[in-house]
This record gives structure tokens, C-alpha cells and sequence, in this order.
């Protein structure tokens, strides 16, 4: 009976490591990961997790919320307003983006007439902004923008 | 049209040339000069020199001639109380004309036509009359009636009442965007076409191809690049509208004197891919508004997306850079689109404060006129005239102008002059409309200047 001790450790030693794998596997699938996203109370444009699917990166624009701190300079002019504004939002997107390292976040630039900021995201930036309570939404920047001119082909002396 | 581009090219080239063999200026003009042996004394008036030159050639010569002398009487910002202001002003100026007139002869002066809305008027002056023009006290000036004989935009220009705005001056300037800068959002503008040299302010672009590694779509390949060349347009949409707006070669723009600021964010194909591109190149046009004079923000692009309500919340960065402009006194336009929808319009047409623009034909240009994009049909006019909305124009309750948006005449990437159709080429009449309102009365604000297109048509 004594022999078999250490059978029976080695045995339970590799059933525990198989356990914690598929444990830490599931709980780090990318599936879980999304799902730990999305209960998040934060809003989050289905864009950005579908493709993140298959991208290690998208491209989002991440909302923030105002911290209601802004006092204009007394005696501004609007357009001093205006600078002034995008400064106080860029001090505070500032603040989260150094929550986040370049695996995180590749960020581009700061709004200046609203409070929010865009760059590229991963999947690990996606989930340390969700936890940022700052955060208010995060969506995708992807847009189809076009120029789509009309030519005519008939009717009239085409010129 | 060509051929007579071609020919006003011709007459100018030979004008310049001319120009500078002769030597003459203006100082030597009103320092005394000699035509045919006939020797003029020093005078007061001011003469183009191109009068002298034609005169040594011809018998007679096309002027207009500018009298001393404004009427006294402003317009204000009531827009029925202008119209009995400019016909108090007509007849004023009438009266000066009748005065200078009454002392000419059929051999002086061959009579064309009156301004009733600048003290001046125009006809065929030959040396005897420009003899008598010179020492008349009531002459201020004698220009070349050739230079007002240039192709403008087709019939565009005139539908919208633009070329008569031309001819009202205030405050000695003529109306024709003097002062003013546009700033262009589109794919760029060719800095060096003959129509657009000189006038290109600043350059910038944001134009991120979607790449996260940091390449763009911007001249240099960066996502984000300014200063000179940055705004390099490698489509022409953009050259096309900046030449609508502010075109001063031979062919003339709604506001041929106004500048322009490119902002590039459209690629090679003509299409954006990063709704913060737009945003971000709304704000960098209104903090630097100061710098420039950014009077305009012209946005000649859409969504795939068509909106049948506001599209503030869907795009509320794009809501909020437009805010920000507006409040600063920025005019915002935007082209609603040319899918044909009667129910829906594009982004950024749809954001509550931006004027949208909607297309009409600016002549008949004939019956069954059928219309495709990129070989898909989009719709056909069985008749065409002008003021129609172009059925291409998308269009709803939302839709605040129209403007002439088929077939218009501007300024090709390639240097050269042709037209283009769409509701991108309506929405700069807008914008250039509204840097001629600005330099009329610099204190209107967006919503004013909205009010008053939408009221005088």
C-alpha cells in the first residue's frame, strides 16, 4: 500500500494540471473573454468584437465620460474656449491611455470637440478599457464613405 | 466651350505678352501717355493699361467705366428692406451714369449697359471718348471690358445669381469673396492648376487607409501629414469642387477671389474609411479658422448609410466638431448624396446644423437624361430644365438648398477644365455663396446665411 503513494500523487498531480488547463483555457478563451466584455457596463459596438474575431486589431472610437470639471479662463473668446476644451479632454484621455501599453492601445489622436479619443484596440486593451470606469463607450471608427458621382450616359449632347 | 478656352487662352497669353512688351502700368497710365501720336495729360483717372494697347490697334475698345461717388445707402440684414435699398441705390447710380453720358458722342462712346448695382457702366469707348473720360472728374476708373468676357461655370454661375453679386461693390471691393477662405474636406486639391495656383492657404490630411501599423493614405503614406503637398489630390474630386468654389483662371469660380484651405481625406478611390478622419479635419479647420479666415467648411462626400431623421447620435463625434465650428461662426455645408432616394440623405448632410445641399440642373441639357454610377443605373429625367432637382440628388424634409449640381464646368485635376455632375458639385455654389455673404457683412451668422439662402432661393 505504501508503494502506491506516490502512484497516486503523480496521478492526481496530472489530473489537476489537465483541470487547470482546461480551465484556464476555457476561462481565457476568446469567447469568455468577449462575454467578460459585454457585461461590462460599458457599450460596445458589435463591429469592434466581430472583428476582432479576425483582426488582432480594430480600429475604435473610445468615448469618455465627462468629468464635469471644466471652468472656462475667464473673459475667453469662443475660440479660446474651443482650445481650451480640447485641452482638458486631452488631459483626461491622457490618463487613460497610460492605463494601456502598445499591446493594448494604438492610439492616434484626441478629439478636441468631444470628450474621446481613436486608435487602434486589442483584445487585452478591449478588456483593460471595459474595467476603466472613465469609459462610457467604445465604438467602432470603421466608415463607408464615398464620393459616388453620377456620369450620364444618355439623353442630351453629352459633353 | 473648349474651343473657346482655348481662344480666351490665346487672347490672354497675347494680352500678357503685349502687356509686358509694352511696359505700360498703371502709374505710367496716369502719369500721361501717347495712342496714335495723341498725347494724354496727366490725369486722375485710372486706365487700364490693356485700353492703351487695344486703342493703338483698334478704333474702339469694350470698357467699363467706374465712377466716383457711392450712393451713401447700406444694406442691412432685412432682406425686403434691401430690395427698396438697391433700387434707391439704382437710381442713384443711374442718375451719375446719365450725367457722364450726357457729355459724350455717338463717336465717343458706344453705350453697352448700365449697373444698377455699382456707379459705373459699360460700352465701346473709342480715343476720342476716352480723350473726354479722362478729364470727366466724375470718372474714377477705366477698365478693359475683356477681362469680364471669360468662360465662367457654364450656367451655373448665373442661376445662382452669382455674376450679378460680382458687380456690387462695398466698401470699394467688388463682392467676390475677398477675404475669405473655404475649407475644403475632399481628396485633396492640385495646388498648381492655372484656376487654383496661389490660392491654396494651407494644406492638411487625415486620411488613414486602415492599417494599425501607422501607414496612411496621405501623400507620404503617413495617416496624418501637413504643410505644403500634404493635400496633393490624386482623385480630382477635390481640385473639381475647390475650382466651383474659388476657380480665377479662365474659367471663374461662384467666389474667384476667396482661398482655399485642402483638407485631404478621401484616397485614391475616392473613399474614407475612418469616421475620425472627419472629425478630426472639421476641428483642424476650425482651430485654425483664425489663422486662415475659414469662413466655410465644405464637405462633398457621404455614408453608404442614408438617414431619414438626424444621424447626430449615430455620428456624434462628426455632431460635435460641427457644433464646434458653427458656434465660431463656421458655415458647414455638405452634399446629401447621389443615390436617388427621395427618403434618406448621407452623413454628414444629415447632422442637424450642417446646410444640406441637394442638386438641380442648371440648363436644359435634353429629355431622357439617364444617369449611372460605375455602370449601375441610379435614375432617368425625361426632362431637364433649370431648377429641376437632378434625380440623382437624394433628398427629404431634411434637405435645406438646392444648388446646380449637373454636368458643371470646373477645374480638372490634369490642369485643364470639365465637368463632373453630382450633388458634390452643388453643395460648393453653397459654400462659395457664402463667402460672397461673409464679405458683404462679415457678422452673419451660419444660421443666418442658411436663413437667407433658404428665403431669397
Amino acid at each position: 500500500m505504501k508503494r502506491k503513494k506516490p502512484i497516486l500523487t503523480l496521478t492526481g498531480l496530472i489530473i489537476s494540471i489537465i483541470l487547470i488547463s482546461i480551465w484556464y483555457s476555457y476561462y481565457f478563451s476568446f469567447d469568455q473573454r468577449v462575454n467578460r466584455i459585454l457585461v461590462s457596463n460599458i457599450t460596445i459596438d458589435s463591429i469592434v468584437i466581430n472583428d476582432l474575431k479576425t483582426n488582432e486589431w480594430t480600429p475604435v472610437t473610445v468615448r469618455v465620460y465627462d468629468e464635469g470639471n471644466f471652468i472656462p479662463v475667464p473673459n475667453s473668446t469662443i475660440p479660446e474656449i474651443y482650445d481650451q476644451k480640447a485641452a482638458y479632454f486631452k488631459e483626461i484621455h491622457e490618463r487613460i491611455i497610460a492605463t494601456l501599453s502598445q499591446e493594448d492601445f494604438n492610439y492616434r489622436s484626441s478629439f478636441m470637440s468631444s470628450n474621446a479619443f481613436y486608435g487602434y484596440v486589442s483584445l487585452t486593451g478591449l478588456e483593460k478599457l471595459v474595467k476603466n470606469p472613465q469609459v462610457r463607450e467604445i465604438v467602432s471608427s470603421y466608415v463607408n464613405i464615398s464620393i459616388n458621382d453620377p456620369v450620364r450616359i444618355s439623353g442630351g449632347p453629352i459633353k | 466651350m473648349t474651343k473657346n478656352l482655348i481662344k480666351l487662352s490665346f487672347v490672354s497669353t497675347i494680352l500678357t505678352i503685349i502687356y509686358f512688351s509694352v511696359g505700360y502700368s498703371f502709374e505710367d497710365a496716369i502719369t500721361g501717355f501717347t495712342i496714335k501720336g495723341v498725347k494724354f495729360e496727366p490725369s486722375n483717372v485710372i486706365i487700364d493699361p490693356n485700353i492703351i494697347d487695344y486703342l493703338e490697334v483698334n478704333d474702339w475698345t469694350p470698357v467699363i467705366i467706374r465712377l466716383h461717388g457711392d450712393s451713401g445707402i447700406s444694406y442691412t440684414l432685412d432682406i425686403k428692406e434691401n430690395k427698396v435699398i438697391y433700387n434707391r441705390r439704382a437710381e442713384f447710380f443711374e442718375e451719375a451714369e446719365r450725367t457722364v453720358l450726357s457729355t459724350l458722342s455717338d463717336e465717343d462712346l458706344k453705350f453697352k449697359s448700365k449697373f444698377s448695382s455699382s456707379n459705373g457702366f459699360s460700352g465701346y469707348v473709342s480715343l476720342a471718348g476716352l480723350e473726354k473720360l479722362m478729364k470727366n472728374p466724375q470718372v474714377r476708373e477705366i477698365v478693359s471690358d475683356y477681362i469680364e468676357v471669360k468662360a465662367f461655370l457654364s450656367e451655373s454661375i448665373p442661376l445662382i445669381n452669382a455674376d450679378k453679386v460680382w458687380n456690387v461693390e462695398i466698401d470699394g471691393n467688388n463682392i467676390t469673396g475677398i477675404g475669405q477662405t473655404i475649407c475644403v474636406i475632399d481628396t485633396g486639391v492640385n495646388s498648381s492648376h492655372p484656376g487654383l495656383a496661389g490660392k491654396i492657404l494651407a494644406e492638411a490630411c487625415f486620411c488613414d487607409s486602415g492599417e494599425e501599423n501607422g501607414t496612411g493614405c496621405c501623400p507620404d503614406g503617413n495617416y496624418e501629414q501637413f504643410g505644403d503637398g500634404s493635400a496633393l489630390d490624386d482623385e480630382g474630386h477635390g481640385t473639381h469642387v475647390a475650382g466651383i468654389v474659388a476657380a480665377n483662371g479662365s474659367l471663374k469660380g461662384v467666389a474667384f477671389n476667396a482661398n482655399i484651405v485642402a483638407v485631404k481625406v478621401l484616397d485614391y478611390n475616392g473613399t474614407a474609411h475612418k469616421n475620425s478622419d472627419i472629425t478630426d479635419a472639421i476641428e483642424w479647420c476650425t482651430s485654425n479658422a483664425e489663422t486662415y479666415n475659414i469662413s466655410v467648411i465644405s464637405m462633398n462626400f457621404g455614408t453608404a448609410s442614408l438617414f431619414d431623421s438626424n444621424c447626430d447620435a449615430t455620428y456624434g463625434e462628426w455632431y460635435n466638431a460641427t457644433i464646434g465650428a458653427i458656434t465660431q461662426g463656421i458655415f458647414v455645408d455638405a452634399a446629401t448624396g447621389n443615390n436617388g432616394n427621395v427618403t434618406h440623405i448621407a452623413a454628414p448632410a444629415c447632422i442637424t446644423n450642417v446646410t444640406s445641399v441637394g442638386a438641380v440642373y442648371d440648363a436644359n441639357i435634353g429629355d431622357d437624361v439617364s444617369w449611372y454610377y460605375y455602370g449601375n443605373y441610379i435614375c432617368t429625367d425625361s426632362t431637364t430644365y433649370a431648377d429641376k432637382v437632378t434625380c440623382f440628388s437624394n433628398r427629404n424634409n431634411m434637405t435645406d438648398v438646392f444648388a446646380p449640381g449637373s454636368e458643371i464646368n470646373s477645374t480638372i485635376i490634369n490642369g485643364s477644365y470639365g465637368p463632373m455632375s453630382g450633388t458634390s458639385m452643388a453643395a460648393p455654389h453653397v459654400a462659395g455663396l457664402t463667402a460672397l455673404m461673409k464679405q458683404a457683412n462679415n457678422s452673419l451668422t451660419p444660421a443666418d446665411i442658411e436663413s437667407i439662402i433658404i428665403r431669397t432661393g
